[in-house]
């Protein structure tokens, strides 16, 4: 059973899948063609400043493909009511894991590509002798952040159901009218340590925060 | 100094005060008088009244100048705050309640790393010279709610401005920051010159390690970059333990001249316009031209030396502080005695911790990856609890 909701998951989401693939391929090799130049001592900061905006496209990255994997299932499933899940012979609890698992499986599909990507983009430039390319790391690192999203988002959709993106968007509003408040009397200011908390162990987004690196010390 | 004007504390900085409010003073006075003369359809009465509120303005101001000045002025009790050999003056009427609980617990941990990094010889350095906590009122059109201005009593210069809500954290590296200073104050002269008088009385934290591996890595010296590569030679050279000659044929190469040339902004504008040449064509003789017009920067960090005389207190155990203030000669020779090995051994040390730091990339740690795939996990679980 477990084959056939993975073949129905990546049917509904090749599409995006592969215009993701696409994106993770080609955009670090152009990003970090844009901050190189002649080979000179310019060219080790650009080469470490070109590497640290291409790890913010990796993270967008890993939030695109998280969301995507996460939330069409979903919108699928209660588009009918979740009449077929629930008419299936297994329980909802097994079900939701079958579908959680084949999302999971698919991250594989851009993490893949990230490692590619970053093998072609490594072998295409002269890296200087004190700096080293990560490929691996930075595909492992991608392919685990990927999977802590996607878990994040994939719960909030199922536990939350047709509210998930109301609920999302209220979070927003609340944190918005927050920092208003603690502006206009001087509060300090709350989400600097409800970011760190989130961010640092034991929080669930540590890996977010770390060095997305693929050219490195 | 009198005992009086020692317990004021050495802050002096009513000088700085009295040139604030006279600027705030003299522009209200000013805006005031072009906004009424522009205005040409105004009656006398109108105008009257522009200046009553100027002056009212201009009292106000006055009267915020006056109390930032008797709080800068005002006896703070002598032992206000003591945490081993920490000694803290606070000003009562601002510090208190949550801000006073934090300062004193921020006072007892930087007391426990003040003795782990330079023992007991350290016991007696705020004696004399006690860190000053001072409440500045409200200064509305600079400062939105009272601040907090950490200083040292009868030591000018190092000062911090927090707000009261300061976090434990601030308050602790401040106060270390500022023992620093006095660390340094008894130190040689060779050594107080080379690290910019101040000490590190507290351990360096890892990130800051990794810090010093991408600056040596990416440093615009070939020095710097060459100690990276494993020269330990040019690395008491990248910093600054080797007397140099020529700093800037000695500490860059000329391939490095235009990166040294790049965020340089001349106010020349001839060596601008040599400048320019350098950076955008690449004209060798215009980068040795205006490369010799500009101070030549340090091959590392002033951070990084520090870094290093960090690692000798540390190598060197509890009584390395002491050692440190009883070498003579140079800054080597005093490097030395206090970490209790070689300056070439400290180096070589100093070099393996930066390359242990260097952050490798993107690599995620087993207990991260770990720690991840347990949220992963746990995700999972509450996403099947609840049935449609």
């Amino acid at each position: 059973m477990f084959r056939q909701v993975l073949y129905v998951q990546w049917k509904w989401a090749r599409l995006e899948l592969i215009v993701c693939a696409i994106a993770a391929f080609l955009i670090p090799p152009v990003v970090m063609n844009v901050f190189i130049g002649q080979y000179d001592t310019y060219y080790t900061r650009g080469l470490l400043t070109g590497s640290a905006a291409t790890g913010v496209f990796y993270v967008a990255l890993a939030l695109v493909v998280a969301v995507t994997l996460a939330a069409r299932p979903w919108n699928a499933d209660a588009a009918l009511n979740h009449a077929y899940a629930l008419s299936l012979p297994v329980s909802w609890s097994e079900f939701t894991r079958y579908r959680f698992l084949a999302g999971a499986v698919l991250l594989v599909v851009p993490a893949l590509t990230v490692w590619l990507s970053g093998i072609v983009t490594a072998g295409s430039i002269t890296i200087p002798p004190t700096l080293q390319a990560y490929p691996a790391s930075l595909a492992i690192r991608f392919l685990l952040m990927a999977l802590v999203l996607y878990s994040a988002v994939f719960a909030l959709q199922y536990v939350a159901g047709k509210r998930a993106a109301k609920l999302g968007a209220w979070v927003l509003v609340l944190l918005l009218v927050v920092e208003v408040v603690v502006q206009l009397f001087h509060l300090g200011d709350p989400f600097v340590p409800t970011w760190k908390l989130l961010t640092s162990w034991p929080g669930p987004f540590r890996l977010l925060t770390a060095r997305w690196m693929l050219i490195d010390v | 100094m009198s005992d009086a004007a020692r317990r004021r504390g050495g802050f002096g900085r009513a000088g700085r005060y009295v040139s604030l409010a006279l600027a705030l003073i003299a522009s209200t006075l000013l805006t005031s008088t072009l906004v009424a003369s522009g205005a040409g359809a105004q009656d006398a009465a109108q105008i009257r009244a522009r200046t009553l509120a100027a002056s009212r303005h201009a009292l106000a101001m006055r009267a915020r100048y006056d109390s930032a000045r008797r709080a800068a002025r005002a006896v703070l009790p002598s032992d206000s705050i003591r945490a081993g050999g920490l000694t803290l003056r606070v000003d009562p009427e601002v510090v208190r309640g949550t801000t006073r609980r934090t300062i004193e617990r921020a006072a007892a941990r930087a007391s426990e790393e003040i003795r782990r990094t330079l023992g007991s010889a350290a016991d007696d350095l705020t004696i004399g010279n006690p860190v000053v906590v001072r409440g500045l009122p409200a200064y509305a059109l600079t400062w939105r709610g009272s601040r907090l201005a950490f200083g040292l009593a009868g030591v000018p210069g190092r000062a911090s401005m927090y707000a009261l809500t300061l976090s434990e954290h601030e308050a602790t590296r401040t106060i270390l920051d500022l023992v620093g200073s006095l660390a340094a104050s008894r130190a040689p002269d060779s050594l107080r010159a080379w690290t910019y008088g101040w000490i590190p009385a507290f351990r360096e934290e890892e990130s800051r390690w990794a810090d010093f591996a991408v600056e040596l890595a990416v440093s615009r010296s070939f020095v710097a970059r060459a100690c990276h590569r494993g020269a330990l030679g040019q690395c008491e050279r990248a910093l600054g333990l080797v007397p140099v000659h020529d700093k800037l044929t000695e500490w860059y190469a000329p391939e490095d001249w235009r990166a040294l040339l790049d965020s340089w902004k001349p106010l020349d504008p001839d060596v601008e316009a040599v400048r320019r040449d350098c950076v955008e064509k690449g004209v060798p003789a215009s980068c040795e031209r205006a490369a010799r017009a500009r101070t030549v920067p340090l091959p590392l960090t002033m951070a990084a030396r520090q870094s290093l005389l960090g690692l000798a207190l540390e190598r060197g155990g509890t009584d390395a502080y002491r050692r440190l203030l009883a070498a003579r000669g140079g800054v080597r020779e005093v490097l030395a005695a206090t970490a209790g090995i070689g300056a070439d051994s400290l180096v070589a040390e100093w070099r393996a911790r930066v390359l242990a730091a260097s952050p490798h990339g993107t690599r995620p740690g087993a207990a991260e990856a770990g720690f991840a795939l347990a949220w992963v996990v746990l995700l999972s679980v509450a996403a099947a609890r609840r049935r449609p």
